[in-house]
């Protein structure tokens, strides 16, 4: 793990648990942005750091209005000790940029979270992602689109990244949830405990038990307003392109694309109809030179070539005399056994083997290389 | 004059001792009545007793109210095969005694002749349980092993072609005779009691279909088995002509013979429903009932308006219920077997009574992938979603998930059908289920099916490469938590098969392979089968 990254971030070093639990109550700063946590960093020791904004002595940051000024009043309510305890105890990890588990996605990011805290079994390394972005107020054909668009990536081996909001964000999520649970990362405005909006509640257990569930906020951060256009910016970095299936002119949405582009990731926009406010920001995006979106295959395709790590790994190292026996067309499990002269348990174990990494799919009683 | 005679009437499949009075008294005017809530054919039995007991040269008292009472008085009765008892209590209760004999003579009457009376205390040590013809011959009725089994005190005369059926319940109890005149005189010692009829042997299993009929499909035979050895549940998807009725036809052949208690059982089901029971002794192959997919909910849970009578699931009870084409069943029907394939017996309330039935069967389904047949297949569907949802609707989800091998088959080629391959024979196979099933039995669990999830660690232990493949497929969404604790008892089963100890990876493997969902609802989403 180098120190140096190529945006000039360095890894924060997080000396012991004192430390961490400070890291942890400094990071809960009310209107703390990230790029002001960058700079309070920089002044040394989480702890003292903490010290010094608990004195009232934090050194000013941009623009007059001031939310430092509050902190040493809500420093007082703080306990680091019972903060980190908390953490520990919900299973919420802590990865400060630079920790070995950061997902790697972001290290080389212009803008990187300082800290992103998170949840769940989900993997983030050598994945593939896709953003799945969009209005809250959309109709039921966004709705349809997104629930859609979730399912065929996740059975196609994509992981599908939203950020739990209603409408779009919610059927994404629900798509990629209902083929492949753990295929699903969110990324939400407030601290990874809290639900919000309240109907969102299965959806959020669900993420937090086979997906990930990622914040750059600690527990019980509240979703405010200025939170979100910050977790747009991770949604977009972590993911290979973004797709907005519904979005009006002006929305968190178009903030995602602006971070996707200046990222240089591919835009993808579903287009709608003419009549209809929730397709006006899509259907301008197209205009304005975004990948349309009028099929599903078309994303699929797309997307395959941007990623590189998942089909190295299908390729490479992966010895089996049953992948040499099957060519590239569907092949009937029958055939396989009659052919391979093997007994059907040992084709079943290899097929179920393959099928677990991803390089075979079964359809019935037939099975094919997953390209 | 009263006579008191023993009879027996079926509750369920049950039998219920029935005490069979008749009252005579004579020089009143005539009329006959039968109490004790007997059904029509009860009823009916005046006019057969009537004209048996004038056919076999006895007397119908004259001038006489005939009262039959057919006790204990609150349970219905039914059927004909109270008929025998009725006709003796009647020739009986209208004997004369000694005292009687000479007042009516005095009265200037006739006396009876000897032929003609029968003293009731004759009628004690036997139980009667037969129908009459209008000659007078006995007929056999549904049910005689129940019925006979519940008169358990007494030895009991049936119809010869009875007798065989009769002996299942104790063979040192069972009396046959041919006709009414018949049992007079073996009751009053004038003749000896005939010999049962000759009992046929026959081998029970030739005509049960053979495995080895069927080449090729090496993943639903091996599921076949599976099947067999561990009581599963099996649903065999593929297009018409793949094979599906063929293999499901030999899963009885497989299968070992029924243990006693599950034979005496289902014997009695058979005997009650009509069907019969083979020869000289209870049924031993497992029962193969097919029923087809127009039959009505009654006809395959069992019961019916006035009668109960069990319904297929029973008559399938210890053996294989085969449900051919499940999208053509009522879908209601198919849910109505939900209960009953988890509690293994059914019980049927009407406004009059209420029975259980048992019913703990092995359930063969067959169903097409798709409309258009092709799913699963190199070739690729023809259908739209639409024609897709439409067929899913038809089957039953939560029945469909009580199953827990799921195997697709392939239409064969017609190399394959040309080729004079013949496959394993059903007595090889049945010889490592019953190994199978052995170490089952050791284990102190008739089926692994029935092992409950908490101790499945302790029957079921799994190798290293076993559980990370479990949890791998729980990652990827291919495994539910309820599937979790199946495919664990499946797997079992299959390990108990390869003669392993701890389950190893390749059966975890093949249990995962077989519990995967039907083509069908992965393509609709629908993940809870």
């Amino acid at each position: 793990m180098s120190d140096w990254s190529a945006n000039s971030y360095s890894a924060i070093t997080i000396a012991d648990d004192h430390e961490l639990a400070a890291f942890i109550a400094l990071a809960g700063l009310p209107g703390l942005s990230p790029g002001r946590f960058w700079s309070l960093l920089a002044l040394g020791a989480p702890s003292q750091i903490w010290k010094r904004v608990a004195a009232g002595r934090a050194p000013r940051h941009g623009r007059a209005v001031d939310a430092a000024r509050a902190w040493p009043a809500w420093c007082r309510t703080i306990d680091p000790g019972a903060e980190l305890d908390r953490h520990l105890a919900s299973n919420t990890t802590v990865l400060p940029f630079g920790h070995c588990e950061y997902p790697d996605a972001l290290l080389d990011d212009p803008d990187p979270p300082p800290v992103i805290f998170r949840q769940g079994p989900g993997v983030l390394e050598d994945r593939v992602r896709v953003a799945i972005v969009g209005t809250r107020r959309c109709t039921r054909y966004g709705e349809g689109v997104a629930r859609e668009l979730g399912a065929a990536l996740a059975q196609r081996g994509v992981d599908v990244v939203s950020g739990l909001a209603s409408g779009i964000d919610a059927a994404a999520h629900a798509g990629a949830i209902s083929r492949v649970p753990a295929r699903t990362v969110a990324v939400v405005a407030g601290g990874v405990d809290i639900i919000y909006p309240k109907r969102n509640r299965g959806l959020y257990q669900q993420i937090a038990e086979h997906g990930a569930l990622l914040s750059e906020w600690p527990l019980g951060s509240k979703p405010e307003t200025w939170r979100f256009p910050a977790r747009n910016r991770v949604v977009a970095a972590l993911s290979a392109a973004t797709v907005v299936v519904e979005s009006g002119c002006k929305g968190g949405s178009m903030y995602t694309v602006d971070e996707a582009l200046r990222r240089d990731r591919a835009v993808f926009a579903v287009p709608g109809s003419i009549y209809s406010p929730a397709s006006a920001g899509t259907n301008k995006l197209i205009s304005d030179g975004a990948h349309s979106l009028h099929d599903f295959d078309g994303l699929l395709d797309a997307v395959a070539p941007l990623t590189g790590p998942s089909l190295a790994q299908v390729e490479l190292g992966i010895d089996s005399w049953l992948l040499e026996a099957v060519g590239w067309e569907p092949v009937a499990l029958d055939t396989v056994v009659r052919e391979c002269g093997r007994s059907p348990s040992e084709v079943t174990l290899e097929v179920e083997r393959l099928i677990g990494v991803g390089a075979l799919r079964r359809l019935g009683g037939v099975i094919e290389r997953v390209t | 004059m009263l006579s008191s005679s023993a009879s027996a009437t079926l509750r369920g499949i049950d039998g219920q001792r029935v005490q069979v009075e008749v009252h005579v008294v004579t020089g009143v005017l005539p009329s006959f009545s039968v109490v004790g809530l007997p059904d029509a054919s009860c009823r009916e039995a005046r006019d057969r007793v009537r004209a048996a007991i004038n056919s076999n040269g006895f007397k119908w008292p004259s001038q006489a109210r005939v009262t039959v009472n057919l006790a204990p008085s609150q349970v219905r009765k039914e059927g004909a095969g109270l008929d025998l008892a009725i006709a003796l209590g009647v020739i009986a209760a209208s004997t004369l005694d000694e005292k009687q004999a000479e007042r009516e003579l005095d009265e200037g009457g006739v006396r009876q002749p000897e032929h003609q009376r029968l003293p009731p205390e004759l009628l004690g040590g036997h139980g009667f349980v037969a129908e009459l013809g209008l000659d007078g011959s006995l007929r056999s009725v549904p049910g005689i092993l129940s019925r006979v089994a519940a008169i358990d005190d007494l030895a009991v005369v049936v119809a010869p072609e009875a007798a065989h059926e009769a002996t299942l319940a104790g063979a040192e109890k069972v009396r046959c005779c041919a006709s009414l005149r018949q049992v007079v005189d073996c009751l009053k010692g004038i003749e000896a009691w005939p010999d049962h009829p000759p009992i046929p042997t026959l081998d029970h299993r030739r005509h049960v279909p053979d495995l080895a009929d069927v080449a090729g499909h090496p993943f639903a035979r091996q599921a076949l088995e599976i099947a067999a050895a561990g009581g599963h549940n099996l649903l065999l998807v593929g297009p018409p002509g793949a094979g599906k009725s063929m293999l499901a036809k030999r899963l009885p052949g497989i299968m070992p013979d029924m243990e006693n208690e599950v034979a005496l059982i289902t014997s009695r089901v058979h005997s009650v429903a009509g069907l019969g029971i083979p020869n000289d002794s209870l049924l031993r192959v497992p029962p193969f009932r097919a029923p087809h997919h127009s039959a009505s909910m009654t006809a395959l849970i069992g019961g019916g308006s006035g009668r109960l009578r069990p319904g297929e699931i029973s008559c399938a009870h210890g053996g294989v219920l085969f449900l051919d084409e499940l999208g053509e069943f009522a879908p209601g029907a198919l849910d109505a077997m939900r209960q009953p394939l988890e509690d293994g017996s059914v019980h049927i309330s009407r406004a009059h009574a209420s029975v259980r039935y048992p019913a703990r069967f092995c359930l063969v389904a067959a169903m097409n992938p798709c409309p258009c047949g092709l799913l699963g297949s190199v070739e690729p569907c023809r259908c739209n979603e639409q024609s897709r949802q439409r067929y899913m609707r038809r089957l039953s989800g939560p029945l469909l998930d009580r199953i827990d091998l799921r195997v697709h088959m392939q239409r064969p080629s017609a190399n394959q059908l040309m080729s004079s391959d013949k496959g394993e024979s059903s007595q090889s196979a049945r010889a490592r289920v019953l190994a199978a099933r052995a170490k089952a039995h050791i284990r102190g669990f008739p089926s692994n099916s029935l092992i409950p999830a908490g101790q499945l660690d302790e029957f079921a232990p799994i190798s290293d490469a076993g559980r990370s493949m479990l949890k791998g497929a729980l990652a990827d969404g291919r495994l539910s938590a309820r599937g979790l604790a199946r495919v664990r008892m499946v797997a079992r089963t299959i390990a108990d098969l390869a003669d392993e100890d701890t389950v190893s990876e390749t059966s975890i493997a093949s249990a995962l392979a077989l519990r995967a969902r039907p083509v069908l609802f992965d393509s609709l989403g629908v993940t809870h089968v």
